[in-house]
């Protein structure tokens, strides 16, 4: 590998774990609250994406930046409030299947909405241009708007939860729910506000990624999965497990996609150019394999290897 | 079957006597399914038939791990996909090998690959149950599916693998061209693993699930491996999934991989959910049903996808014994004797049901034609009405039925409460 492409398989990683992180952080808190992981996270941040495409035809691009999370929110509100609060007595299951019929029920409104093929959700002109030149390739603004929103947001983040009271009743409210209740907080309310809070998230990562991923029905079905990778392999319900699992996996599939190397060309190095024939079909499909196909699989290896050997996550305090 | 357990006391019967009563219940299924394809005739809904019994032996021994062990696994399509595959590859490799193996076997092939993955799988997944059973399974799944794209001489490329049932030749008197051989392998199969899942019901290992999923710490006091029956109930249902996965590539005569991908995994967990875990056969009820709607459906209304996700959001938030909890509920009540009290208000809820009902079909519809099929017009006929998207008149319709629907509701369900309450009390005195 070249130096150029370590540097852009570093960035767009770096890009791609942020924005992952934006995700999986809004899961997590969730998680902390609920105990719960929300199937359908990914679902907020695809309605999130289409939101910003709807908005932005209208008013532009920042304005929808910021009036698409706030619906997005307002719809995750809606959906604790008048869904996951009464299946709550139900138990966990209960509530786990609530947010998997959610998301089902999400990717047919999308559907019936805005049809079946992508939308056509481009780059804002304003952000359209080159912004610095390394190696002789420019890099989009737009990627960098994107990676200092998921940086500014986990700073925000990070000081809300430590430095203010509200994240202090916050973090109290999750772990000693009935006693905060005691001093005069309104704890629904509390966990009403995450939830909505983490959905705004999703729909802020939803507006920027949208441009970038494409704004498709499919799009939450094909990040929700590794989103959960992210949560579990990071310790489900911490925040610093969350965003060492997100760079990780952004770097993993970034790395994967520009490494151009196969099993053949292994072999091809000690002189094996052909498989051996008699070794059958299921060698030469193996033969053919390379690496950046194997990278939609090694968050999953990664997954089942962490929960077999580290049950609690990367950075869990319990299994 | 749940047993009441109010009965219980009361069944004094000799042990042969209740023998022969449980055993009614499977010879009037086997009359049944012997019936069926003779009020079916044709090849279409002969078809259908097939299609509903696959799932509904997917769906059984889908419960064999939600309802009898309390595990939610978001990867059982692998297996059912797995079967398929290996019942696949069997019949491909047999055929050259000129081998003339009894198609209807082929099953057991899926099943017993099915059975060994299933306990790698279970080894894998079963340390915990909860969350991350729920989770690892989802990994194993998306793993499997992942690395199937890896190996296209055995999952096929895009167009999947495909093989010709006839070509094991004829046995037991049928060559298996008509589809009507294949619905006598399917009806036998499905009475095979229906009977052996219920008897594992009630093995001891099937009771030892059953105490895993209630407690899983205390079944550890008494001395057994919570790990080792939720592995084994794991591999349990892996087998049968497999035969319902060998079932459906020998029903179709193709596999492709999105047999084992996500999209078979949630519609296995949708439909035995729907139908309802708590009772024997309410996957066999959620599998009929969603299959039909699928079918059926499908063929009217572009919505099918929406009214199936919306159907089990309902059961999930307002009725998680499901379909067959519902149906159970309605054989207590004519069995209580106060039916005669509750009719009048039991109806009114029906009718408010109903109401809601139909509102919520109009307003899906109308989106729909608002969105996705524009391009067929604004004019429609829903349920004999006519609809029109671009109408307020038909929007508000819709919403009139349903804000109407709901508002009415809570206060009848609070009277039948309390009706209830008062019939209760008045058998005790």
């Amino acid at each position: 590998m070249s130096a150029e492409v370590i540097t852009f398989s570093l960035l767009n990683g770096t890009l791609y774990g942020m924005l992952l992180f934006l995700l999986a952080s809004g899961l997590t808190l969730i998680f902390s609250m609920m105990g719960v992981l929300n199937f359908a996270h990914a679902s907020f941040f695809m309605i999130g994406a289409y939101f910003g495409f709807e908005i932005s035809k209208y008013v532009g691009f920042f304005p929808a930046l910021i009036l698409a999370p706030i619906l997005v929110g307002l719809v995750g509100a809606l959906i604790e409030r008048y869904g996951l609060r009464r299946v709550h007595k139900f138990g966990h299951l209960g509530e786990l299947l609530f947010t998997i019929g959610v998301a089902f029920v999400i990717e047919e409104a999308v559907q019936m909405i805005w049809g079946r093929s992508p939308m056509d959700y481009q780059i804002p002109a304003a952000l359209d241009f080159t912004a610095f030149e390394i190696f002789g390739t420019g890099y989009p603004a737009f990627r960098l708007f994107m990676l200092i929103m998921s940086v500014a947001i986990f700073a925000a983040l990070a000081l809300l939860l430590t430095r203010t009271r509200v994240g202090l009743v916050v973090k109290a409210s999750l772990t000693h729910p009935e006693m905060v209740s005691m001093l005069g907080h309104d704890v629904p309310l509390v966990f009403m506000s995450v939830f909505g809070v983490g959905s705004a998230l999703a729909g802020i990562a939803g507006v920027i990624g949208g441009p970038i991923l494409i704004t498709q029905p499919s799009m939450a079905m094909s990040l929700g999965p590794i989103l959960f990778v992210i949560v579990v392999v990071g310790g489900l319900g911490s925040l610093s497990g969350a965003f060492v699992a997100s760079l990780l996996v952004g770097f993993i599939q970034t790395f994967a996609v520009a490494i151009d190397l196969s099993v053949a060309d292994v072999f091809g190095l000690v002189g094996v150019t052909q498989p051996p024939a008699a070794l059958g079909a299921l060698v030469s499909d193996i033969w053919n394999v390379s690496v950046s196909q194997i990278g939609p699989v090694i968050p999953y290896l990664l997954l089942v290897a962490v929960l077999i050997f580290r049950p609690m996550g990367l950075f869990g305090k319990r299994a | 079957m749940s047993v009441n357990a109010a009965e219980t006391p009361q069944q004094t019967s000799t042990p042969q006597k209740s023998g022969l009563i449980s055993g009614l219940p499977w010879v009037a299924i086997a009359v049944a399914l012997a019936l069926l394809p003779m009020i079916f005739t044709s090849n279409s809904m002969i078809s259908t038939l097939n299609y509903l019994g696959t799932m509904a032996i997917f769906a059984l021994s889908y419960n064999v791990l939600l309802g009898q062990t309390g595990l939610l696994s978001l990867g059982h399509g692998t297996f059912f996909g797995l079967g398929g595959f290996i019942a696949t590859h069997a019949v491909l490799h047999m055929a050259d090998a000129g081998w003339n193996f009894p198609l209807p076997l082929v099953p057991l092939i899926g099943a017993a690959g099915a059975l060994v993955l299933g306990f790698f799988g279970g080894w894998l997944a079963s340390g915990r149950g909860g969350m991350p059973f729920a989770m690892i399974t989802l990994g194993l799944a998306e793993l499997v599916y992942a690395a199937a794209a890896l190996f296209p001489s055995i999952y096929g490329s895009e167009e999947g693998i495909s093989m010709d049932r006839m070509d094991l030749g004829a046995s037991f008197g049928m060559d298996y061209g008509p589809t009507l051989d294949i619905y006598v392998i399917v009806a036998v199969w499905f009475l095979i693993c229906a009977a052996l899942l219920y008897f594992f019901s009630k093995t001891p290992l099937g009771l030892l699930a059953n105490s895993v999923r209630d407690n899983a710490e205390r079944v550890e006091f008494i001395g057994f491996s919570s790990k080792r029956v939720r592995m084994l109930a794991y591999a349990i249902a892996a087998a049968i999934a497999g035969v319902a996965g060998s079932l459906a590539a020998l029903n179709f005569e193709i596999m492709t991989v999105n047999e084992l991908g996500a999209a078979t995994s949630t519609l296995v967990l949708l439909m035995t959910y729907i139908g309802g875990t708590k009772h024997f056969f309410g996957p066999v009820l959620g599998a009929i049903v969603i299959g039909l709607m699928k079918i059926w459906l499908s063929d009217i209304s572009s919505a099918w996808m929406m009214y199936f996700g919306l159907l089990f959001i309902f059961v999930v938030m307002v009725q998680p014994a499901g379909l067959a909890g519902i149906l159970m509920s309605g054989v207590t009540l004519m069995r209580s004797g106060t039916f005669k009290m509750q009719a009048p208000l039991l109806a009114l809820i029906g009718l408010t049901g109903l109401a809601t009902l139909v509102g919520i079909i109009v307003l899906t519809e109308l989106a729909y034609r608002a969105g996705l099929d524009a391009g067929l017009g604004p004019q429609m006929t829903v349920l004999w009405l006519p609809l029109n998207a671009t109408s307020v008149l038909s929007w508000g319709f819709g919403f009139v039925l349903v804000a109407g629907g709901v508002l009415t509701m809570r206060p009848l369900l609070d009277r039948l409460d309390t009706l209830r309450h008062s019939l209760g009390k008045g058998e005790m005195a």
